[in-house]
């Protein structure tokens, strides 16, 4: 789950990979998760993984890391 | 003149609704009377003809009662993004010092502590308190100030020009005369009202046909779903990248969106991939407007050959000339490529703070000189293919990187930099800088550190997504920065 995280994460920001940082807590600020590449990131999130994010669950909490995104994918996929 | 548009939609149409903003709604009645209060109580501040008014606020009733006062005082209105750090907003009004800011409360304090020269600062609910319902006699002229825009420079300094009420009228006009738009309409108010996509094809559309305009702060896909289902929206003026995000968005499929009967994008490039997308989820087209912050809308795609023309941004609009032209000021034949340019009545005729002879190339025996490259069809059908100037086009906004790299360069660790718009996805750009270091550092924290500055300084759409190091940057002989190899 991580690992699709991370390669949906550098390709929805246009990163690369290896910049997406090791450390599933740290924060994602530094590559510039702002409000519309986090949106670009939902969609792709939903699509992958068939999941359905309603825009009032898209904050800073469930999308600051990489630990807290697959946290809140694993939730959506079993909600 | 947008007073006389607006004096005469009250007439015609007053107890039909105006305007919606969250669980606020005014007829055109309503909305005629707050003006006026809104109008009397700037007054009693001083805005008019000679007191100009910077309004900071984002899509709401504020913000529509703001601007159309000022137009019912002959004031220039300097509209400003919110999301803008103090510095930024500093920056924009050096050249062009107003009499006040009009605000949130929010932003009012930190405002009031950048404010210079004796410009009052206000929070936009509680201004009317005490005000009179009616405000002084409109002055007369069709040359009063009405709107002061900033084009994206070629240097850090944003360029500001001023647009009469007579360019404004004539922009509402030609976009009523072209669209079709009527009372009948609902007008979706999600791109920034500050800008000239919202200000023209979303607030001056609507006072000029009597169509509801429906705002929303921000774009949340729910709620603009919700708002398109809810208040029946037939005109949706966006961007590519807000299709893009709502054609991927599985659950819109579900929303009940017939009443859409035109949704068009201006401001960037749109994707064949977006258009496709958008028809195959709404299964209507989106449509290509285009315009500019000198002129407001030039053309608009409502072509009957859809599939054809999907990559143009159409033909010009009533009373719009439009022409490609060659250097040497030529018109281009049909599929040459070359600068687009127009003669519009609505266009302004110079910028300000800047030189007679950067003028004279710009603005042309009345025409003006976009910097755009594209060519025209047989039909007369407008394609832009690019830029003869260095924007950076992104999530609807443009970005002018000489801004960017103005910050950056502040920082000691920085040699040299120059920031760049490769292209990411659905046709946008992304904000990159490539930084050289003045002697060996550790990259990574360097990074942290100049993205650190970038978002103390500039709006978090100008904060570079990618940074990255290199040794030196690639120069011509004659010492001309070889941006094609940053990208």
């Amino acid at each position: 789950m991580d690992a699709g995280v991370r390669a949906l994460l550098a390709e929805r920001l246009h990163v690369a990979p290896e910049d997406v940082p090791e450390d599933a807590d740290a924060s994602l600020q530094d590559l510039g998760l702002d409000s519309t590449a986090i949106l670009s990131l939902v969609v792709g999130l939903e699509d992958r993984f068939d999941i359905e994010i309603p825009d009032v669950e898209i904050t800073v909490e469930n999308f600051g890391t990489v630990a807290a995104i697959t946290r809140y994918v694993v939730h959506r996929v079993a909600a | 003149m947008t007073a006389a548009q607006l004096a005469a939609t009250v007439e015609r149409f007053g107890p039909r609704p105006a305007l919606v903003d969250g669980d606020r709604r005014l007829t055109w009645d309503e909305l005629g009377e707050a003006v006026e209060r809104r109008a009397s109580a700037l007054a009693a501040r001083d805005v008019g003809p000679d007191g100009p008014l910077a309004i900071v606020l984002p899509n709401d009733t504020d913000f529509v009662v703001t601007f159309l006062a000022c137009q019912r005082l002959g004031a220039l209105a300097v509209p400003l993004n919110p999301l803008f750090t103090v510095g930024e907003l500093r920056r924009h009004l050096a050249g062009r010092p107003v009499r006040g800011i009009v605000t949130t409360a929010d932003l009012a304090p930190g405002l009031a502590e950048g404010a210079t020269g004796g410009t009052w600062v206000a929070a936009a609910p509680g201004l009317d308190h005490g005000a009179t319902a009616s405000a002084p006699a409109p002055p007369a002229g069709p040359d009063l100030p009405a709107v002061y825009p900033f084009s994206s420079g070629s240097t850090g300094t944003p360029k500001g020009m001023v647009r009469t009420a007579a360019q404004l009228a004539a922009e509402a006009d030609a976009f009523y005369d072209t669209v079709g738009v009527t009372e009948h309409d609902v007008i979706l108010g999600l791109v920034a009202l500050f800008h000239s996509h919202g200000l023209g094809n979303a607030l001056l559309a609507s006072v000029r046909s009597g169509a509801a305009l429906v705002l929303l702060p921000s774009f949340q896909r729910d709620a603009v779903l919700a708002a398109i289902e809810q208040e029946r929206v037939s005109v949706f003026p966006s961007v590519p990248f807000i299709c893009q995000t709502l054609a991927e968005t599985r659950r819109a499929e579900r929303a009940a969106t017939a009443s859409l009967r035109l949704c068009f994008t201006a401001g960037a490039p749109l994707a064949r991939e977006t258009f496709d997308a958008w028809g195959s989820r709404f299964g209507r087209p989106l449509r290509q407007l285009y315009g500019c912050s000198e002129a407001g809308s030039v053309t608009i795609n409502l072509d009957d050959d859809v599939d054809a023309t999907a990559a143009s941004v159409g033909r010009p609009m009533k009373g719009i000339e439009l022409a490609v032209l060659r250097p040497d000021g030529e018109p281009c034949a049909p599929g040459e490529s070359g600068e687009v340019s127009f003669a519009s009545p609505a266009a302004t005729t110079a910028y300000e703070g800047v030189s007679p002879e950067a003028n004279a190339e710009s603005f042309v025996a009345g025409w003006f000189r976009t910097g755009d490259l594209g060519h025209l069809d047989a039909s007369g059908n407008l394609y832009v293919t690019g830029r003869t100037k260095l924007f950076i086009s992104t999530s609807g906004y443009k970005v002018d990187p000489f801004e960017v790299e103005d910050v950056l360069r502040r920082h000691p660790a920085v040699a040299d930099v120059v920031v760049v718009g490769p292209a990411g996805a659905h046709g946008d750009q992304v904000v990159k800088a490539v930084v050289v270091p003045r002697d060996a550092v550790d990259e990574r924290p360097l990074r942290a550190e100049l993205l650190a500055l970038c978002r103390a300084e500039l709006a978090v759409h100008k904060v570079p997504r990618i940074v990255e190091f290199r040794s030196e940057i690639p120069k011509s002989p004659l010492g001309k920065i070889l941006r094609k190899y940053l990208v």
